[in-house]
């Protein structure tokens, strides 16, 4: 197989050939490798190529897979993490002038599971600073959407997208506070999941609020994020939210079928101000499904603009608590944006911050209350990338003329802790031809019925099979 | 006063106005360093000036998050609902 037909093919595809031996882990990491030494300059999806510690895992792996110590599916396959994940003696950045030469002496749990299962880091992923930065003023610059170099990949886990729709990586892990895995899963036209609270340890996992932040998986296929998952899911002694609830098998659950399953559609408030090509792409996926056996079911979620009305003030509050040292001592070399970010949020009060909370039980009995009345609910995954200077200036500032009204699909799954899987699910016509994206989201600890639904469309369409064409 | 009471009087006395359709409130740079001060936060000009146009803007949300009334029996909840 030449490297070029190992870029961008799934790790269902790649694994058994690893296990037959047919393809060594070697050519892998080194197809890889090249491909990020040719398209990095242009994409700046990569701050760090670890290349000569992941030739050293693969012609590791290659030797205990002969000796028939295959460990499983993952075993010899490339990863990338974004760059607040924490890796023993790989340097951790946080995107930020601030870290920039910090090397971590412990591993995330979640580069911990990946490596134990086989799987071999390959680099370390651009992101907005310290997640919540403009992408501009970081340490390196924003990464760029392959599929228009012009425009934003989105944020914050801007390479952990980019990287995979540049077939740099066919895995990578992203972190989602406010949409920063599934923002770039559709801008990148790849597959996202936000898990569940406390089904992936945060150990590691540079925090912007703990009680919003989660780490999940990315990757081209439905199927290879559930491998991911399988990989990292799981309680963990050191991060006491990680949660004890049993992990199913998900590669079992991708072939349960969709026949009956009750697909929730908003009336109110998520589809409203859609732009027309991404609504009509929506309205094509969820026929799609109907077609192959889900039904239907309208449903209403009361108050749908309070996560995102909620999601500020505590994202605000923790992300100022845990930053309190180095803004006072280095807000110079912090990105404009975050920085005042971070100072607005010290003036939350400890009121403001509680009554959120509050609000917060809310927001998550409504979500129960829906998911009462369906199995998986459907949202927008937002419009299709905008162009590069439109994502990096001042988000929260007033424009003129004002921006038009877009309802916040993101910030509920994070504000209730339920799980959310963004998929492709067509492109705009351009040019540029943009990926566009749909989103599903499930009762808590449910990925596997996000999986099964995802896997049920994904198996009908091509439009992960598309590839970018680095142009702009 | 307080740092509640402080941002509660910010927030009722702040003016609100309406440009390009967008909702605003005008802080002080004086009232930012007098709230500043009463926490206990002695901050430069130069900070206070990045945080008065963010604060400006988040005003009015913060104004309708207090203005909200929650049942007595709701409690706050991180994580996820057991």
């Amino acid at each position: 197989m030449n490297a070029s037909e190992i870029l961008f093919r799934p790790v269902t595809e790649l694994a058994p050939l690893i296990k037959a031996r047919k393809l060594s882990p070697v050519e892998v990491v080194r197809a890889f490798l090249e491909r990020i030494e040719k398209v990095n300059p242009k994409v700046n999806a990569f701050l760090t190529v670890t290349a000569d510690r992941a030739l050293d895992q693969a012609r590791q792996a290659e030797k205990d897979i002969a000796a028939r110590r295959y460990r499983g599916p993952l075993h010899g396959i490339p990863y990338a993490p974004k760059d607040l994940i924490a890796t023993a003696g790989v340097r951790t950045t946080n995107g930020s002038k601030v870290t920039s030469n910090w090397i971590p002496d412990y591993e995330s749990t979640v580069t911990g599971r990946l490596n134990k299962a086989g799987a071999i880091l390959i680099g370390k992923l651009n992101l907005l600073e310290f997640a919540m930065g403009s992408g501009q003023k970081g340490l390196a610059g924003p990464a760029r959407n392959p599929w228009d170099l012009a425009c934003s990949p989105s944020g914050s886990s801007s390479g952990s997208g980019a990287a995979l729709a540049a077939g740099m990586a066919p895995l990578t892990l992203g972190s989602d506070t406010g949409g920063s895995i599934r923002g770039p899963a559709k801008s990148c036209g790849v597959v996202g999941l936000k898990p569940t609270y406390g089904r992936v340890s945060l150990h590691g996992v540079t925090a912007l609020s703990w009680t919003l932040d989660h780490v999940g998986p990315m990757a081209r296929t439905v199927t290879d994020v559930a491998l991911m998952l399988q990989a990292i899911a799981g309680s963990d002694p050191n991060d006491r939210n990680a949660a004890a609830a049993p992990v199913p098998n998900y590669a079992k659950a991708l072939n349960g079928g969709v026949k009956g399953l009750r697909l929730g559609v908003p009336s109110n408030y998520f589809f409203d101000h859609v732009h027309p090509e991404t609504a009509a792409a929506l309205h094509e996926a969820i026929s799609r499904l109907k077609q192959l056996g889900v039904v239907q079911v309208e449903v209403q979620v009361r108050q749908p603009g309070l996560a995102s009305s909620i999601s500020p003030v505590i994202l605000g509050a923790e992300s100022a608590a845990f930053h309190q040292k180095r803004l006072r001592e280095h807000a110079d070399l912090l990105d404009s944006l975050v920085r005042e970010r971070l100072e607005a949020g010290s003036f939350y009060s400890a009121v403001d911050y509680i009554k959120a909370l509050r609000l917060r039980t809310l927001v998550m009995e409504e979500m129960r209350r829906v998911f009462e009345t369906c199995d998986v609910l459907v949202l927008p995954a937002g419009n299709a990338a905008p162009k590069l200077e439109e994502e990096i200036v001042n988000t929260d500032a007033p424009t003129d003329p004002p921006r038009a009204p877009r309802p916040d699909t993101f910030n509920l799954a994070n504000v209730a802790g339920i799980p959310a899987l963004v998929l492709p699910c067509g492109f705009t016509a351009g040019p540029p031809s943009l990926p566009l994206g749909i989103q599903f989201c499930a009762r808590p600890f449910d990925e596997a019925t996000l999986f099964r639904v995802g896997h049920a469309y994904q198996s009908t369409t091509d439009w992960h099979k598309r590839t970018a064409p680095l142009n702009g | 006063m307080n740092r509640r009471r402080l941002i509660q009087s910010l927030a009722c006395g702040a003016t609100i106005g309406s440009g390009a359709g967008q909702v605003t409130s005008v802080l002080s740079l004086e009232a930012l360093r007098n709230i500043a001060e009463a926490h206990g936060l002695r901050l430069g000009d130069e900070r206070l000036r990045v945080l008065q146009p963010v604060l400006e803007r988040r005003l009015p949300l913060l104004r309708t998050l207090r203005e909200m009334e929650i049942d007595d029996r709701i409690a706050p909840t991180q994580g996820i609902l057991k």
